[in-house]
Parts: structure tokens; C-alpha cells; sequence
């Protein structure tokens, strides 16, 4: 097995005390980092993705590979850095304007990062103008907003509209959820997508850069 | 028979599985509540008689057949799931918007040593008063409570929630956050949080026991509830270990009590609605949120167990009556008319349109034995 098998593997299976020396051993053998990074870290995470998708494993196991990952990426951030094209993309993360709720932002984030995203979460509470603010960086090709009361999905409804008219709409895919939320209402609000879990944001947000 | 009388043997027929002379309705979501009289959130947090006031006049002005909370105050979440609560007023809150749950890590990882060490009474109560002030913040909601069901009887609205029976997971997940909980604690030193659960699950079975057994307290159901101990959060294994284990024994102290278990159950639970059928039938009410296949609970638990809700939250804030009426009809038609309570999914929301709850009663009604 090479070393980035073994990465993968330990990713994987959310090994997370060993992957940042079996990192460090794979840079010593002289791999190339992109390379530890793409298929060590994120098409194992895309394994572990399409394993949750078939309840082959559920949230616990599908967060501790991505934390493994995580570990694995801290390690190898010094050899990747200025090289911007290990990540497929930049995207924006918040919940909505007068909803506290972060918990399952946090997961999205957490699924969207091992598929090889940069994040920029804005936290919670956002209001429409930090939307606005943050997706009009032109590197931005992803806004994903959640709502997780049916009390902020006006706030999100609000959301997406500021969004869809704004001059660099053509530029970027907006993507929806939250408890309360429904494909019908991303429709009707004018998102172009809505996921109802994890995996499946991460997933999403793959194909739209793909 | 008297109204009181006549909507508890209605429900109590629905549990048995038993024809109805109508489908009964329950109330779900205090907020609602408040919002039907005009009261705000703020006041009604902090004034349990305006509470009551407000609970009693949305159950009778619907006609419906009983409550899930005779009073209602957002700080008993914290003695529940252990996640502090931003109230109305307070912060980024207005004083006429929605409470919310802010979870963060309130429990640290040596809390789980103190427990074993020292016992969950002790720590529980220090964890309670230090982090939240809970016992205080809440002591308003005990003392009005008997009131509250005295003036819920008087005005013949029965009660079936009068208690919340936790599994040792949902408390310690929300201590924990979700996160932290499953990567760091569960995964992680599974060993450990089973004997802190072994602690809790037996503090919390005396005091249930004790709650049932005294006369003044004894319910005629509790919720049993599950939101984050589910079968789409995990794996079997674990969800029978950590989860249902509990949740069971929960149940079973119900039932031998001849107490109405109604399973809250928040989140999908396809995967575990066969785990509901190990029950006695004819005993529990299984309340499903919206994202629970109805359909597939009809086919496994139908001539089995009383199947509740799920008029969606987002349906009864946004939708056109048209539609809900449809869908509570088609429910009825579907899921009862045997068997099968009308609830909205979950809580009605804070913003419902109340003509959309009104036609979950009109349904109700039409579909009456004339």
C-alpha cells in the first residue's frame, strides 16, 4: 500500500491521531502535496460521502473522517501554500438574519471543506448586506444560506433575492437548507439548490464546480 | 359526559386503536399559542397565568381535544437538554420574537469523570444552578403548573403531556453540542459515556418513578422524546446502544404505569420505525415531525401503535388553507381514520397563518361519523 493509500485509508476510517504523521512521512518519501492532498484527503472523503449517502455509515463515523482530514490538511498546509489550485473553489457559509443556529452550518462547512472547498463562514445572524459583502469577492463561486425556524425563512427568502439581483448573480450558485426548509421553497425562492444533509451539500457543491 | 371526559376517552380511543366518533387533535406549539392571543413572547414567558390564559383559549377556540403544554416556559428546556436558552428580549432576540436554543459546549470532558466520581445528582445540580441559573429561571413554571392543569381540567382540555422522560443521550449531546459530543466523547471513549449514561438513565428513572407514583404528579402521558439519539444519525449498533436502549426502558416505565408514552420523534425515522413494534400495541403514541415517511409508518405500525402528526411547520406558516386542508383530509383518509391523531408536525410555528390550523380542525371535523 503507498503512503497516500495509507493516508486515504486512515481519512477514511477517521484516524485522526495518525494521519498528519503519515503526512509528514509521505512529504519525507517525497509525494507531491497536491497529490496527498487530492487523492489521499478529498476523494477519500468523496468515498465517505457516497457511504453516507447508502447508510453504509452515518453522521458520527462521516465526522470524524472529516476531522481526520482535517488534521491531515493542517500538516500539509505549509507545502501547498500560494498554490491556490488545491482548492476547487471558494464558497460562502452563514445562517440567516435573526437565526442563532450554527450547529448544522457547522456540519456543511465541515463536508464542504474535505471536498476540497475554502470556506468562509460568516457566522450566524447574517444579515443580507454581509451576504452580499462576502459573495462579491470574485473568487467566490458558491453562497450556501440556512434557516433552521420557519420564522427566519423570510430572512432567507430575503436572502436569496438581494442575491439573485445582484451583478455577479451569473457568477456564483446559491444553495439552501436548514430543518424547515423544502426543495419546494428553493424553487419558489429562486435558489439553485436545496440539500438536506451534509454529504449531500458537499456533494452539490462539487458538481456545480465541476 | 363531560367535555373533559369526552376529548380524553376520544384520544384514549385513538390510542387503543379503537373507531372514534371523530379523529382527535392535539396542540402542539406554544408560540402559537402566544401569537393567537397577541401576546407577546416576552410576556408570555414570564407570566405563566397570561400563559395558561392564552394555551386555554387556542385549545377551545379550535375545538381541539387536548394539549401538549398546559403552560409553557422556554427555561425547562435547559433542565432537559442542557443548551442554554436565548429568551425573548434578550440579545439579538426582540421581545416578541422566537426563544432560541443556543448550543455550545457547556459540559466540558472532565464532567463525564466528576459524574462517575461523585454521582449524577450531585454534578447535575451544580451543572444546573452554575451554567443556567436553571432551577431558579424555572421555578415560576413548577409552581404555577398545578394551577395551570387544574384550569386546563376546568375548562375540559386533558393534558397528555405532563412530564418529558429523557434518554440519557439527548441531555448529554446538548451539554456537549452536537460536534464535540459525537466526534470527541462518543466515538472516541464510547466506554466511558455509556457508564455516565448508566448514571443518569438511573437518577432520571427514580425520579420518573417518583414523579408517576405520587399522586399529585401522576401524568396521563409524558413525551418521550428523540431528536438527535435517531436512526438517520446513526448507525444501528449504536443507535441500540447509546439510544434506543434507553428510550425503551423509557417507554416500558410508561407502560407498566399505564402512563400514554407520545414519542416525539423529531427527525427521520424510517430506519426506526420497526423498533416501535417491539412495543406493546395499543399503549404508545408515535409523533412524527414531517420527515418521517407517514406512509411507510402507516404500513409498519398500522393495527399497531396511534400514529400522530405531521402537518409540516413550513406548510402551516406559508401555505394556502386549500392546501392544508388537503393534506390533513388526505392524512385522515390515509393514516386514520383508526388509529391516528391530527397534529401538526412537530410544533405549529410561531408564525403560523391560523386559518391553516383551523382547517387541520376543519378536516377533523368533516370527517366526523354523522
Amino acid at each position: 500500500m503507498s503512503k497516500i493509500d495509507e493516508i486515504a485509508a486512515a481519512v477514511g476510517a477517521g484516524k485522526a491521531k495518525i494521519v498528519g504523521g503519515l503526512v509528514e512521512e509521505a512529504i519525507a518519501e517525497g509525494a507531491n502535496p497536491s497529490e496527498i492532498l487530492n487523492k489521499g484527503m478529498i476523494d477519500a472523503m468523496a468515498v465517505v460521502g457516497e457511504k453516507f449517502k447508502n447508510n453504509e455509515i452515518f453522521v458520527p463515523e462521516m465526522l470524524v473522517a472529516a476531522r481526520a482530514m482535517k488534521k491531515g490538511v493542517e500538516v500539509l498546509k505549509p507545502y501547498l501554500a500560494g498554490d491556490t489550485s488545491n482548492t476547487v473553489g471558494k464558497m460562502v457559509m452563514g445562517t440567516v438574519a435573526g437565526d442563532l443556529h450554527d450547529i448544522g452550518k457547522n456540519l456543511v462547512i465541515m463536508m464542504i471543506e474535505s471536498a476540497g472547498f475554502e470556506v468562509i463562514d460568516l457566522g450566524v445572524d447574517v444579515p443580507v448586506e454581509k451576504f452580499l459583502e462576502a459573495a462579491a469577492d470574485p473568487e467566490v463561486k458558491i453562497v450556501g444560506a440556512s434557516a433552521l425556524l420557519t420564522t427566519t425563512m423570510p430572512a432567507l427568502r430575503d436572502t436569496v433575492a438581494a442575491l439573485n439581483k445582484a451583478d455577479f448573480r451569473s457568477r456564483i450558485k446559491v444553495m439552501v437548507g436548514g430543518a424547515p426548509v423544502t426543495q419546494e421553497f428553493a424553487n419558489e425562492i429562486g435558489a439553485d439548490a436545496y440539500t438536506g444533509d451534509a454529504a449531500s451539500a458537499a456533494e452539490r457543491a462539487k458538481s456545480f464546480v465541476a | 359526559m363531560g367535555l373533559y371526559e369526552e376529548r380524553l376517552a376520544r384520544v384514549r380511543a385513538a390510542v387503543n386503536l379503537e373507531p372514534v366518533d371523530r379523529v382527535p387533535h392535539l396542540s402542539a406549539g406554544p408560540a402559537a399559542m402566544a401569537a393567537y392571543s397577541k401576546v407577546p413572547l416576552k410576556d408570555y414567558v414570564s407570566d405563566m397565568e397570561l400563559n395558561c390564559t392564552a394555551n386555554i383559549k387556542y385549545v377551545n377556540d379550535f375545538n381541539m381535544d387536548g394539549t401538549q403544554a398546559p403552560i409553557f416556559d422556554p427555561n425547562i428546556l435547559f433542565l432537559q437538554w442542557f443548551s442554554p436558552i436565548v429568551l425573548p428580549g434578550e440579545g439579538s432576540v426582540g421581545e416578541n420574537e422566537l426563544w432560541q436554543v443556543h448550543e455550545k459546549e457547556v459540559m466540558s470532558e472532565d464532567d463525564y469523570d466528576k459524574i462517575l466520581e461523585n454521582g449524577y445528582d450531585e454534578w447535575r445540580v451544580d451543572f444546573l444552578t452554575k451554567k443556567y441559573d436553571a432551577f431558579n429561571k424555572s421555578k415560576k413554571y413548577f409552581d404555577y403548573y398545578p394551577t395551570a392543569l387544574k384550569r386546563h381540567k376546568e375548562a375540559g382540555i386533558p393534558s397528555f403531556v405532563d412530564g418529558v422522560f429523557q434518554s440519557p443521550f439527548e441531555s448529554l449531546c446538548g451539554a456537549r453540542s452536537l460536534e464535540t459530543f459525537l466526534i470527541d466523547d462518543l466515538m472516541e471513549s464510547p466506554e466511558k459515556v455509556e457508564k455516565v449514561f448508566e448514571k443518569v438513565h438511573e437518577f432520571n428513572m427514580k425520579s420518573y418513578i417518583a414523579q408517576i407514583e405520587n399522586p399529585e404528579t401522576r401524568p396521563i402521558g409524558v413525551w418521550v422524546g428523540g431528536w438527535r439519539g435517531t436512526p438517520s444519525m446513526l448507525n444501528t449498533e449504536m443507535f441500540e446502544q447509546y439510544s434506543w436502549k434507553y428510550m425503551r426502558e423509557l417507554i416500558d416505565l410508561c407502560i407498566q404505569y399505564d402512563i400514554i408514552p407520545l414519542c416525539h420523534l423529531d427527525s427521520n425515522w424510517d430506519n426506526g420505525l420497526e423498533y416501535f413494534k417491539t412495543i406493546p400495541a395499543k399503549k404508545a403514541i408515535v409523533s412524527l415531525d414531517g420527515k418521517t415517511d407517514m406512509y411507510l409508518a402507516k404500513e409498519i405500525l398500522g393495527g399497531h401503535s396511534c400514529i400522530m402528526g405531521d402537518v409540516p411547520a413550513e406548510m402551516l406558516a406559508f401555505a394556502k388553507p386549500e392546501k392544508v386542508y388537503a393534506y390533513a383530509s388526505k392524512l385522515i383518509k390515509d393514516i386514520g381514520p383508526t388509529g391516528y391523531i391530527m397534529c401538526s408536525g412537530c410544533d405549529v410555528p410561531f408564525n403560523a397563518d391560523f386559518e391553516n390550523v383551523k382547517m387541520m380542525q376543519k378536516a377533523v371535523e368533516d370527517s366526523a361519523v354523522k
